[in-house]
């Protein structure tokens, strides 16, 4: 099927998205987020977001200023449902968006954009990639534009380039996608690979205003449901909800209660940040375990990578790796990471998605991330497991 | 071979390496380098089985491993090679002094796993040396001889000069004892036995290996030929076998260098020792008015002759090389604040202080207590019998105050009440004649006044001796020598005869009295 095929497929379906399914059978028990649910959103979404994704804190209060104005129906991923999905996403510096703060019409506008080009109407949207900002984002979009949510992302964690979303395989036909800058700029690619999307609008982004929101799509809901990772979004809830109830308790409990591993603790003694060519910015962190003397060294891009104990590697993306505070069990971003700050160090399973095929874990594993390193065993496996 | 970590590291045949983490006492019995990134060098450490070579041969391997080349980046790679490092038996990792910031938990890692960690500034060469140091080979040794084999060809001829090339190229400064192994030159703490040790060795060891205060003292003796053996030496902190043999091949090269350089200062030292001898000699002989060509080489020589001198004489009392202990002379009378010409006598020196103006009493009362001084500060070198001259000017004067030192000097010998030093200036009527008495005039002419009375037993002249000092009593006489009054009075009468003289007459008795003084004053000499 050559692109103009699937565009005019596309097109064939415009009208449809009042036959998406709108009564979902999520994880959450409502199929519903409502504003009491985005604490918990915001803080699973943070330690999904493995140190990177953006800090969420900013956009949580914006979200909370709507109060009960705020409610997104969840859709399932498998849900028997046709119409169009757009992803959703922001790309450029988080740390500019601090700064230049959204003014609510960039993420609309990406949505309009892609309409407006394909003539297709999108009926519900899902987050690119459920760590840090973006499923907030999402998530307030779908509320004010009154669209439903897919409980779906395309990384299970958070990623520094497009090209590593799950739907950029290498068979992917090439997508329509929108940015719209931080300054009001709309850049709208038509046919485009995930590199075009990165040449194009980091370009656009360095020109104006530091960062853009972008959509994706439209999107069947048979791609979403083969190429997406499932139930993130309840997953962020149900992280952020165990993260609210560990509060001040033991972090083992929470390891366990998420059906993760505490991988080590330490004091942060050694933190070495440098420019990367493949990541833009690159971490090596090491902890010292006062009590056993253990060495802990956290690789990171953007997001946490790889962790070594004592030399020896332990974990590896797409595993979730977190970093708490071991005091208050709050995610700490990378960027944040402080010398003499106690951290633990948590890990969760990753997406299954990306360990049924070696060509996708080419695209998630530490390689991807310029550090290199083979991909390791998801936590719990078997040892000697293959990825 | 085995050897402490810290110990390889203080090595001077190694280029410069530091510790930066973990243990100074690992043991390093092996030195392997390695090319490639860490990953390279990493994967290989994890893939080398017992018995091919490759680097982390099993637990007990104690191997330090070098990287040759620069790591890019202390990260989670590092910690890798750390990692298997330590499970390979690799006690200790090097690597090049580079751009790459080692960070505390490079570090804590490295603690952890108790692998030493060493930066060195020049890897490669690091590596070689450290292979040198730890194998069984001889290289080292012979790079030492030949580096030390250099230097005496291309060192100048000066000792200092030649002691500083080779504490140079030895990497230690050298230690240079006599022969009672008393430092000379650097320090080192021998105490009493030590120093019976190394001198019980000369002759039978090529060498000798102490231990003393801060190390190990590894000395090879000096031999010229000529003069007392020597010990050249260097004190080892560290206690390496093969640092050992390498200092030592180094130092036996250097024992022939430093022997040479001492035969030629020597040559030039009895060189100018005889020039100065001969030149006084000439001097004495000129008289009152010396030739205007030995006048110009004495002024060459820097002697003073027209201004006002103090002469000073040193008559040893033991055998001693006069030559090489001139500079002890010299040195003891400058540290008096006397500068005094030096020159070499067969039994000893003599000196002359000379100054532009005439001293008065009170210097001249001055000087002489600094001499004094000098002799006393020279006594556990050598020890001397010291006469001093009055106060002369000019050539003619210089020669006469050097005369009467050595009057002065002679008198010295007989006097040990007095230290065994003279002044001219202070000696009384009867000290002036005594020291007459041995002057080179009159002791042939005593010698032949007295003649006769020496053939037999000696009674005769031990009873004229004791009957002039007795004012002729035949009673005193006769208590002195515990003889019977009438065998003093037989005696007597027996050396007038025998002399043809008649002891009535003064004239007589003084110059027979003066004449019995030659032969007290040298008791052990035959009397004939």
């Amino acid at each position: 099927m050559t692109a103009a095929d699937q565009t005019s497929a596309w097109y064939g379906a415009e009208g449809d998205d009042g036959a998406m399914g709108r009564k979902g059978n999520g994880t959450l028990r409502s199929g519903r987020i409502t504003a009491v649910d985005l604490g918990a959103l915001s803080a699973g979404a943070a330690l999904l977001g493995c140190g990177g994704g953006g800090r969420v804190d900013n956009m949580l209060s914006v979200l909370l200023a709507l109060g009960s104005g705020f409610a997104v129906d969840l859709l399932p991923p498998d849900a028997d449902a046709s119409g169009f999905v757009a992803a959703i996403g922001l790309i450029g510096s988080t740390t500019v968006m601090e700064e230049k703060m959204p003014s609510g019409r960039e993420l609309p506008a990406t949505v309009t954009a892609i309409e407006q080009w394909t003539g297709l109407r999108i009926g519900a949207v899902m987050p690119a990639q459920v760590g840090g900002l973006t499923s907030l984002a999402t998530a307030s979009l779908a509320s004010q534009l009154g669209l439903r949510l897919v409980d779906a992302d395309l990384e299970g964690r958070a990623t520094p380039r497009l090209d590593q979303l799950t739907i950029f395989g290498p068979d992917t036909a090439p997508v329509t996608a929108a940015a719209v800058t931080s300054s009001g700029l709309t850049v709208l690619v038509s046919d485009a690979t995930p590199s075009d999307l990165e040449t194009v609008w980091r370009d656009a982004i360095a020109h104006s205003g530091g960062w853009a929101a972008f959509a994706i799509g439209p999107l069947s809901m048979t791609q979403v449901r083969e190429n997406s990772i499932h139930g993130s979004v309840s997953r962020a809830v149900t992280v952020g909800r165990a993260l609210a109830a560990a509060a001040g308790s033991d972090v083992g409990a929470l390891a366990a209660s998420l059906g993760g591993t505490v991988v080590s603790r330490g004091r942060v003694i050694d933190i070495e940040r440098y420019e990367d060519r493949v990541n833009f910015v690159a971490n090596s962190i090491v902890a010292l375990d006062a009590d056993t003397g253990a060495v802990t060294r956290l690789e990171a891009s953007s997001e946490y990578v790889l962790v070594l104990v004592d030399g020896e590697p332990k974990v590896s993306a797409p595993t979730v790796i977190a970093v708490l505070d071991s005091r208050m069990l709050k995610p700490i971003a990378t960027v944040d990471v402080r010398i003499g700050a106690d951290i633990v160090v948590l890990a969760l399973p990753g997406a299954n998605w990306w360990r049924a095929d070696p060509e996708r874990l080419r695209r998630t594993g530490p390689r991807a991330y310029g550090i290199d390193s083979d991909v390791l065993p998801e936590i719990g496996a078997a040892p000697g497991a293959h990825p | 071979m085995t050897a402490r970590l810290a110990q390889l590291l203080t090595l001077p045949s190694l280029p410069a390496a530091r510790l930066v983490a973990g243990a100074a006492d690992a043991q390093i019995v092996d030195v392997r380098g390695d090319v490639g990134t860490v990953d390279e060098v990493s994967w290989r450490i994890a893939r080398s089985a017992p018995g091919d070579g490759a680097p982390g041969r099993g637990k007990d391997t104690a191997l330090m491993l070098v990287l040759l080349t620069p790591v890019a980046r202390f990260d989670y790679r590092f910690d890798v090679l750390l990692r298997r490092c330590a499970a390979a038996g690799v006690t200790a990792l090097a690597v090049a002094e580079g751009q790459a910031r080692l960070g505390p938990g490079t570090d804590a890692l490295a603690r952890r796993l108790n692998v030493a960690l060493v930066v060195a500034e020049d890897a490669w060469e690091f590596s070689v040396r450290l292979t040198d140091v730890l194998g069984a080979g001889d290289v080292p040794a012979a790079r030492a001889a030949l580096d030390v084999a250099a230097v005496g060809l291309e060192a100048g001829l000066g000792l200092e000069e030649t002691f500083d090339e080779l504490d140079r190229t030895v990497g230690y400064p050298l230690v240079f004892l006599d022969s009672a192994a008393r430092p000379l030159r650097g320090s080192v703490s021998l105490d009493e036995d030590r120093r019976r040790d190394l001198t019980g060795l000369a002759g039978r060891r090529p060498q000798a290996c102490l231990p003393v205060t801060g190390g190990e003292l590894v000395a090879v003796p000096v031999s010229t030929g000529i003069g007392p053996r020597t010990w050249l030496g260097v004190v080892l902190p560290a206690q390496v076998p093969s640092e050992r043999a390498v200092v030592t091949a180094a130092l036996r090269v250097a024992s022939v260098v430093v022997g040479h350089r001492l035969t030629l200062t020597r040559l030039v030292e009895e060189r100018d020792a005889r020039y100065r001898t001969s030149m006084l000699d000439e001097l004495r002989a000129a008289g009152p008015s010396p030739s205007p060509s030995l006048v110009q080489r004495t002024i060459v020589a820097g002697w003073r002759l027209d201004e006002w001198h103090i002469g000073v004489r040193l008559v040893a009392r033991e055998a001693a090389d006069f030559v090489a202990l001139r500079g002890d002379v010299g040195s003891a009378f400058r540290t008096e604040g006397l500068e005094a010409e030096v020159v070499e006598q067969l039994d000893g020196w003599v000196l002359w202080i000379s100054s532009p103006a005439e001293p008065g009493p009170a210097l001249i009362r001055k000087i002489a207590a600094q001499i004094r001084r000098a002799q006393v500060a020279l006594r556990p070198t050598i020890e001397t019998n010291v006469g001093v001259g009055s106060v002369q000017s000019g050539a003619a004067g210089l020669i006469r105050t050097l005369g009467e030192a050595g009057d002065a000097a002679r008198v010295a010998a007989g006097r040990p009440e007095a230290g065994h030093f003279v002044h001219v200036d202070r000696l009384g009527l009867a000290q002036l004649l005594l020291a007459w008495t041995q002057t080179d005039t009159f002791q042939p002419a005593a010698r032949q006044l007295l003649g006769p009375l020496a053939s037999g037993s000696g009674d005769l002249l031990k009873t004229l001796a004791a009957y002039l000092d007795a004012e002729s009593s035949l009673a005193e006489t006769s208590a002195i020598l515990g003889v019977h009054r009438n065998t003093v009075a037989d005696r007597i009468a027996r050396i007038e005869r025998i002399l043809g003289v008649d002891l009535t007459d003064p004239e007589t008795r003084l110059a027979l009295h003066l004449a019995t003084r030659t032969f007290r004053i040298e008791p052990g000499r035959p009397s004939r």
